[in-house]
Protein backbone atom coordinates (compact mmCIF):
# COMPACT_ATOMS: atom_id res chain seq x y z
CA UNK A 1 0.00 0.00 0.00
CA UNK A 2 1.65 3.18 -1.03
CA UNK A 3 0.93 6.78 0.85
CA UNK A 4 -2.02 7.12 -1.80
CA UNK A 5 -3.80 4.44 -0.81
CA UNK A 6 -3.33 5.04 2.97
CA UNK A 7 -4.55 8.72 2.94
CA UNK A 8 -7.64 7.73 0.92
CA UNK A 9 -8.28 4.48 3.29
CA UNK A 10 -8.00 7.44 6.11
CA UNK A 11 -10.47 9.89 4.36
CA UNK A 12 -12.88 6.60 3.58
CA UNK A 13 -12.82 6.19 7.40
CA UNK A 14 -13.20 9.97 8.38
CA UNK A 15 -16.57 10.34 6.24
CA UNK A 16 -18.12 6.74 6.82
CA UNK A 17 -21.66 7.44 8.02
CA UNK A 18 -21.87 6.88 11.62
CA UNK A 19 -25.08 6.45 13.26
CA UNK A 20 -26.00 8.78 16.42
CA UNK A 21 -27.08 7.63 19.21
CA UNK A 22 -30.89 6.96 19.47
CA UNK A 23 -31.00 9.59 22.72
CA UNK A 24 -28.74 12.01 20.58
CA UNK A 25 -32.19 14.55 19.98
CA UNK A 26 -33.67 14.25 23.75
CA UNK A 27 -30.24 15.05 25.12
CA UNK A 28 -29.73 18.07 22.91
CA UNK A 29 -33.39 19.31 23.41
CA UNK A 30 -33.03 18.89 27.11
CA UNK A 31 -30.01 20.62 27.35
CA UNK A 32 -31.16 23.38 25.27
CA UNK A 33 -34.23 23.79 27.77
CA UNK A 34 -34.38 26.86 30.21
CA UNK A 35 -33.01 25.73 33.83
CA UNK A 36 -35.87 25.26 36.83
CA UNK A 37 -35.02 26.47 39.99
CA UNK A 38 -34.61 23.75 42.61
CA UNK A 39 -37.31 22.29 43.97
CA UNK A 40 -38.10 22.31 47.81
CA UNK A 41 -38.47 18.96 49.30
CA UNK A 42 -42.61 18.81 50.13
CA UNK A 43 -41.48 17.83 53.63
CA UNK A 44 -39.63 20.90 53.99
CA UNK A 45 -41.98 23.40 52.46
CA UNK A 46 -44.75 21.95 54.73
CA UNK A 47 -42.29 22.29 57.54
CA UNK A 48 -41.53 26.05 56.77
CA UNK A 49 -45.62 26.85 55.93
CA UNK A 50 -46.26 25.32 60.01
CA UNK A 51 -43.19 27.82 61.20
CA UNK A 52 -44.90 30.52 59.50
CA UNK A 53 -48.13 29.73 60.40
CA UNK A 54 -47.37 29.34 64.18
CA UNK A 55 -44.92 32.31 64.34
CA UNK A 56 -47.64 34.16 62.80
CA UNK A 57 -50.03 33.56 65.31
CA UNK A 58 -47.70 33.49 68.37
CA UNK A 59 -46.84 37.08 67.14
CA UNK A 60 -50.83 38.02 66.72
CA UNK A 61 -51.62 36.41 70.26
CA UNK A 62 -48.34 38.52 72.00
CA UNK A 63 -49.90 41.65 70.34
CA UNK A 64 -53.54 40.88 71.58
CA UNK A 65 -51.93 40.32 74.94
CA UNK A 66 -50.02 43.47 74.84
CA UNK A 67 -53.22 45.63 73.89
CA UNK A 68 -55.50 44.03 76.22
CA UNK A 69 -52.55 44.36 79.00
CA UNK A 70 -52.15 48.64 77.89
CA UNK A 71 -56.31 49.03 77.93
CA UNK A 72 -56.84 47.24 81.31
CA UNK A 73 -53.18 49.45 82.77
CA UNK A 74 -55.19 52.28 81.57
CA UNK A 75 -58.44 50.84 83.06
CA UNK A 76 -56.26 50.82 86.52
CA UNK A 77 -54.99 54.30 85.57
CA UNK A 78 -58.01 55.90 85.42
CA UNK A 79 -59.19 54.29 88.57
CA UNK A 80 -56.13 55.44 90.67
CA UNK A 81 -57.08 59.03 88.98
CA UNK A 82 -60.51 58.90 90.37
CA UNK A 83 -59.43 57.73 93.70
CA UNK A 84 -56.93 60.70 94.36
CA UNK A 85 -59.51 63.28 92.88
CA UNK A 86 -62.01 61.75 95.40
CA UNK A 87 -59.93 61.70 98.04
CA UNK A 88 -58.01 64.97 97.88
CA UNK A 89 -61.52 66.38 97.38
CA UNK A 90 -63.01 65.25 100.33
CA UNK A 91 -59.91 65.71 102.41
CA UNK A 92 -59.76 69.41 100.98
CA UNK A 93 -64.00 69.93 102.05
CA UNK A 94 -62.70 68.46 105.74
CA UNK A 95 -59.77 70.88 105.92
CA UNK A 96 -61.58 73.80 104.95
CA UNK A 97 -64.23 72.90 107.61
CA UNK A 98 -61.84 72.44 110.46
CA UNK A 99 -59.94 75.48 109.44
CA UNK A 100 -63.19 77.25 109.59
CA UNK A 101 -63.30 76.48 112.93
CA UNK A 102 -59.73 77.62 114.16
CA UNK A 103 -57.83 74.33 113.03
CA UNK A 104 -54.78 75.40 110.22
CA UNK A 105 -54.44 72.10 108.86
CA UNK A 106 -54.58 68.59 109.20
CA UNK A 107 -51.61 65.81 108.04
CA UNK A 108 -52.72 62.51 107.24
CA UNK A 109 -49.49 61.10 107.96
CA UNK A 110 -48.03 58.38 110.44
CA UNK A 111 -46.02 60.57 113.10
CA UNK A 112 -42.84 57.96 114.18
CA UNK A 113 -42.86 56.89 118.25
CA UNK B 1 -70.89 20.87 112.50
CA UNK B 2 -68.02 20.97 114.87
CA UNK B 3 -65.71 21.56 111.95
CA UNK B 4 -67.92 24.19 110.48
CA UNK B 5 -67.82 26.24 113.43
CA UNK B 6 -64.44 26.02 113.49
CA UNK B 7 -63.85 27.26 109.60
CA UNK B 8 -66.57 30.23 110.52
CA UNK B 9 -64.38 31.35 112.84
CA UNK B 10 -61.33 30.63 111.65
CA UNK B 11 -62.78 32.87 108.25
CA UNK B 12 -64.55 35.96 110.66
CA UNK B 13 -61.16 38.01 111.20
CA UNK B 14 -60.72 38.05 107.30
CA UNK B 15 -64.72 38.89 106.92
CA UNK B 16 -64.78 41.54 109.67
CA UNK B 17 -62.31 43.33 107.28
CA UNK B 18 -64.62 43.58 104.54
CA UNK B 19 -66.74 46.72 104.13
CA UNK B 20 -70.28 46.00 102.90
CA UNK B 21 -70.84 48.23 100.68
CA UNK B 22 -74.60 47.08 99.98
CA UNK B 23 -75.82 50.10 101.34
CA UNK B 24 -73.99 52.34 98.60
CA UNK B 25 -75.46 50.10 95.82
CA UNK B 26 -78.91 50.01 97.08
CA UNK B 27 -78.37 54.25 97.03
CA UNK B 28 -76.65 54.01 93.42
CA UNK B 29 -80.16 54.16 91.56
CA UNK B 30 -81.17 57.44 93.15
CA UNK B 31 -77.70 59.04 92.30
CA UNK B 32 -77.24 61.57 89.61
CA UNK B 33 -73.90 60.36 89.53
CA UNK B 34 -71.83 57.74 91.13
CA UNK B 35 -68.22 56.31 90.87
CA UNK B 36 -67.06 53.00 92.08
CA UNK B 37 -63.13 51.72 92.36
CA UNK B 38 -62.11 48.47 92.96
CA UNK B 39 -58.05 48.26 92.79
CA UNK B 40 -56.08 45.65 94.02
CA UNK B 41 -52.19 45.56 94.57
CA UNK B 42 -52.27 43.23 91.30
CA UNK B 43 -53.28 45.64 89.19
CA UNK B 44 -51.29 47.87 90.02
CA UNK B 45 -48.40 45.55 89.82
CA UNK B 46 -49.31 45.61 85.99
CA UNK B 47 -49.61 49.56 85.76
CA UNK B 48 -46.07 49.39 87.01
CA UNK B 49 -44.89 47.03 84.60
CA UNK B 50 -45.72 49.52 81.99
CA UNK B 51 -44.22 52.54 83.12
CA UNK B 52 -40.73 54.18 82.86
CA UNK B 53 -37.89 52.91 85.34
CA UNK B 54 -38.68 55.71 88.27
CA UNK B 55 -42.33 55.83 88.13
CA UNK B 56 -43.02 51.67 87.51
CA UNK B 57 -40.93 51.52 91.18
CA UNK B 58 -42.91 53.98 92.58
CA UNK B 59 -45.74 52.08 91.83
CA UNK B 60 -44.13 48.81 92.03
CA UNK B 61 -43.42 49.81 95.42
CA UNK B 62 -46.71 50.71 96.67
CA UNK B 63 -48.15 47.60 94.92
CA UNK B 64 -45.83 45.61 97.37
CA UNK B 65 -48.12 46.92 100.48
CA UNK B 66 -51.10 48.10 99.37
CA UNK B 67 -53.56 45.08 99.67
CA UNK B 68 -57.11 47.39 97.97
CA UNK B 69 -58.36 50.46 96.99
CA UNK B 70 -62.23 50.76 97.27
CA UNK B 71 -64.16 54.20 96.40
CA UNK B 72 -67.83 54.89 96.43
CA UNK B 73 -68.80 58.12 95.46
CA UNK B 74 -72.36 59.02 95.11
CA UNK B 75 -73.95 62.47 93.50
CA UNK B 76 -77.66 63.18 94.01
CA UNK B 77 -79.60 65.97 92.74
CA UNK B 78 -81.16 67.41 95.81
CA UNK B 79 -80.73 66.83 99.64
CA UNK B 80 -82.74 64.06 101.23
CA UNK B 81 -81.69 61.30 99.32
CA UNK B 82 -80.07 59.56 102.30
CA UNK B 83 -80.62 59.09 105.84
CA UNK B 84 -77.78 60.61 107.39
CA UNK B 85 -78.66 58.39 110.81
CA UNK B 86 -77.83 55.17 108.00
CA UNK B 87 -74.76 56.31 106.94
CA UNK B 88 -73.10 57.22 110.66
CA UNK B 89 -74.98 53.70 111.74
CA UNK B 90 -72.75 51.77 108.78
CA UNK B 91 -69.42 53.77 109.76
CA UNK B 92 -70.41 52.33 113.48
CA UNK B 93 -70.41 48.95 112.23
CA UNK B 94 -67.19 49.18 110.02
CA UNK B 95 -65.88 50.71 112.90
CA UNK B 96 -66.38 47.61 115.02
CA UNK B 97 -65.66 45.59 113.50
CA UNK B 98 -62.35 46.46 111.66
CA UNK B 99 -60.18 48.01 114.56
CA UNK B 100 -60.29 51.45 113.64
CA UNK B 101 -59.61 54.57 115.00
CA UNK B 102 -61.20 58.02 114.29
CA UNK B 103 -58.63 60.64 113.42
CA UNK B 104 -60.83 63.27 112.45
CA UNK B 105 -64.56 64.10 113.05
CA UNK B 106 -66.20 66.88 111.58
CA UNK B 107 -69.89 66.84 112.27
CA UNK B 108 -72.33 68.98 111.19
CA UNK B 109 -76.34 69.85 111.36
CA UNK B 110 -76.55 67.45 107.64
CA UNK B 111 -73.05 66.95 107.33
CA UNK B 112 -70.41 64.46 108.28
CA UNK B 113 -67.05 63.53 107.68
CA UNK B 114 -64.94 60.99 109.80
CA UNK B 115 -61.46 59.93 108.89
CA UNK B 116 -60.23 56.49 110.58
CA UNK B 117 -56.66 54.77 110.49
CA UNK B 118 -56.22 51.18 111.35
CA UNK B 119 -53.19 49.59 113.33
CA UNK B 120 -52.11 46.40 112.53
CA UNK B 121 -50.55 43.98 115.37
CA UNK B 122 -47.39 45.63 114.88
CA UNK B 123 -48.92 48.85 115.71
CA UNK B 124 -48.04 50.38 112.74
CA UNK B 125 -51.19 51.54 110.42
CA UNK B 126 -52.12 49.77 107.76
CA UNK B 127 -55.30 51.08 106.59
CA UNK B 128 -57.06 54.15 106.14
CA UNK B 129 -60.97 55.22 105.80
CA UNK B 130 -62.83 58.09 104.95
CA UNK B 131 -66.41 58.54 105.35
CA UNK B 132 -67.98 61.90 104.41
CA UNK B 133 -70.95 63.00 103.93
CA UNK B 134 -72.80 65.91 102.42
CA UNK B 135 -76.14 66.76 101.99
CA UNK B 136 -75.66 65.83 98.21
CA UNK B 137 -72.91 63.80 98.49
CA UNK B 138 -71.65 60.73 100.46
CA UNK B 139 -68.25 59.39 99.36
CA UNK B 140 -66.31 56.29 101.20
CA UNK B 141 -63.10 55.61 100.61
CA UNK B 142 -60.87 52.43 101.95
CA UNK B 143 -57.35 51.76 101.41
CA UNK B 144 -56.42 48.47 102.80
CA UNK B 145 -52.45 48.44 103.83
CA UNK B 146 -51.13 51.84 103.40
CA UNK B 147 -52.23 54.64 106.15
CA UNK B 148 -49.75 57.17 104.95
CA UNK B 149 -51.43 59.25 102.17
CA UNK B 150 -48.25 60.92 100.95
CA UNK B 151 -47.28 57.64 99.69
CA UNK B 152 -50.63 57.66 97.08
CA UNK B 153 -49.83 61.21 96.47
CA UNK B 154 -46.36 60.17 95.10
CA UNK B 155 -48.69 58.60 92.51
CA UNK B 156 -48.91 62.07 91.40
CA UNK B 157 -47.11 62.63 87.43
CA UNK B 158 -46.73 59.09 87.29
CA UNK B 159 -48.42 57.51 84.27
CA UNK B 160 -50.53 60.45 83.63
CA UNK B 161 -51.76 61.07 86.87
CA UNK B 162 -51.94 64.69 87.92
CA UNK B 163 -49.94 66.11 90.71
CA UNK B 164 -53.06 66.18 93.60
CA UNK B 165 -49.78 66.05 96.45
CA UNK B 166 -51.38 69.16 98.07
CA UNK B 167 -54.34 68.10 100.11
CA UNK B 168 -52.63 64.59 100.23
CA UNK B 169 -50.21 65.92 102.48
CA UNK B 170 -47.66 65.18 100.17
CA UNK B 171 -46.74 69.00 99.65
CA UNK B 172 -47.28 70.58 102.48
CA UNK B 173 -45.19 70.66 105.69
CA UNK B 174 -45.97 72.12 109.07
CA UNK B 175 -43.80 72.09 112.04
CA UNK B 176 -44.58 69.38 114.72
CA UNK B 177 -45.15 72.42 116.97
CA UNK B 178 -47.94 73.70 115.10
CA UNK B 179 -49.35 70.36 113.60
CA UNK B 180 -49.69 68.57 117.08
CA UNK B 181 -52.64 71.37 118.66
CA UNK B 182 -54.02 70.96 114.65
CA UNK B 183 -55.19 67.50 115.02
CA UNK B 184 -58.58 67.86 116.97
CA UNK B 185 -61.21 65.65 117.10
CA UNK B 186 -64.30 67.18 117.80
CA UNK B 187 -65.92 64.11 119.12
Amino acid sequence: MNSFDHLDQQLRDAFRRVEPPPDLAARILRRAEPRRPRRLPRWLAAAAAVLAVAGGSIGFLRWQESRVRAREAERVRRQLVLTLEITSRTLSRTEQRLRSIGVETIRLQEVPE
Amino acid sequence: MKRLLILAAALMPLGAQQIDFSYFDKLAEKAKESAIVNLGPEQLALLASMQSKQGGKDLADLAKTLKGIQVRSLEFDAPGQYDLNEFRAMGEKIKSGGGWMPLVTVKEKDEFTEILIRKGADGKGNGLLILAAEPKELTLVHIDGVSDLASLAKLGGIAGIPEIAGALGGARKVSPAKSAPSKKNDE
